[in-house]
């Protein structure tokens, strides 16, 4: 990974979790890393555990963010989601995973769209 | 297997209410069964299931801000909460609780949204689902002297003194406790997110209320049996006709 990249990917990140503190999640966890991978941010919404992917590009040129998701990626996420929730001693809480993807100026990284979508992958 | 077939409804009816959860078979025999008044008897029965799912979902919900405080290893978390800021007289009553962990107390949720009689049941649920509880207030005087906020947070911490358990760290609703010996976070809103905070305000609630009774008993031209303290009309009433009595917060504006 590039140093460009990580720093876009950081942006964005922080972009995600001002917006999500702003709608009024708590951030419980950020970039929880486990032997499955890492969770980019683990927030409560009330009474549900959203754990958060944030996909970050700058530029259409790929595609928009919210289409960088793959089935293998979304098997990733699942996978991670039931192992995080593990960690709570098998208690079953209630949860859901959240895409937050961010499109940030090429040249300065400054924010120029957020889209949030709540509950991909369910069940 | 049942054969509803030979049962009348009104068998059916007892049937269902004594199971809490059908079979696949026994649900598609109801659905097979013809007879409009078993459709209608299915129908309730799911109703009520997934009633009782939500609920539980919601109070699983309410145990998240505990469970990651578990899984950083934390053992007696302590929820806080008092009742009686508000009003133009008596005391501020505080709890505190350290729930069994895990527990789910059905049908508990913030104090203000429950009628005084499922109050009254679901104190006796908490009390029988602490590991311990403590409930301590803060006199007229005291709110008089230093302020409704400081005394709050004086109630609050006798209320954690009480605890035959030492918690090692405490969620509490709305602000933080000052000159607090333990670690502990402010949750707003906290008695709709916390089981520990919500189980707290019930006690509270209830234990002021009680002594609100005791004080109309004392002092009957207020209504306290009704308003609780609370400024309503009838109240403001007869504060102009009577004055104040003892139990008034002289530093509260009352008109």
């Amino acid at each position: 990974m590039t140093k460009k990249r990580r720093q876009v990917g950081l942006a964005g990140e922080q972009a995600a979790r001002a917006y999500l503190e702003e709608q009024g999640y708590e951030i419980m966890e950020a970039n929880y890393r486990c032997p499955l991978g890492e969770i980019d941010i683990v927030a409560r919404d009330r009474g549900t555990i959203v754990l958060v992917e944030v996909r970050t590009r700058t530029g259409l040129s790929f595609g928009a963010p919210e289409e960088s998701i793959t089935a293998e990626k979304a098997r990733r996420l699942r996978r991670l989601a039931l192992y995080y929730l593990k960690s709570f001693q098998g208690k079953e809480l209630p949860c859901r995973i959240d895409l937050v993807a961010v499109m940030l100026n090429r040249h300065n990284h400054a924010l120029e769209k957020l889209n949030h979508i709540r509950g991909i992958l369910e069940g | 297997m049942v054969d509803f077939k030979k049962m009348t409804i009104a068998e059916i009816k007892t049937f269902l209410d004594r199971k809490a959860e059908l079979s696949p078979e026994e649900k598609e025999l109801l659905r097979a069964d013809g007879r409009r008044g078993a459709a209608e008897l299915l129908k309730s029965h799911i109703r009520r299931k997934e009633a009782r799912e939500r609920e539980e979902n919601r109070l699983r919900g309410m145990l998240i801000e505990e469970e990651l405080l578990f899984k950083k290893g934390f053992r007696a978390v302590a929820g806080v909460d008092e009742a009686g800021r508000g009003p133009l007289a008596g005391p501020v009553i505080a709890a505190a609780v350290i729930l069994k962990p895990g527990v789910l107390i059905n049908d508990l949720r913030d104090s203000k949204q429950l009628s005084a009689r499922a109050r009254k049941i679901i104190f006796d649920q908490v009390v029988l689902n602490t590991r311990c509880y403590g409930i301590a207030g803060a006199t007229r005087e005291e709110i008089d002297d230093l302020n409704i906020h400081a005394a709050s947070l004086l109630a609050m911490r006798r209320a954690l003194g009480r605890l035959s358990i030492k918690p090692d760290y405490i969620l509490v609703d709305g602000f933080p406790i000052r000159d607090c010996p333990f670690e502990q976070k402010a949750i707003k809103g906290g008695d709709t997110l916390s089981m520990s905070i919500a189980a707290a305000s019930v006690l509270a609630k209830v234990s002021r209320d009680n002594m609100m009774l005791a004080l109309h008993h004392k002092y009957p031209h207020y209504g306290f049996n009704r308003n609780m303290g609370y400024g309503t009309a009838e109240h403001r009433h007869a504060i102009s006709r009577y004055g104040l009595c003892p139990a008034h917060r002289r530093s509260f504006r009352l008109v």
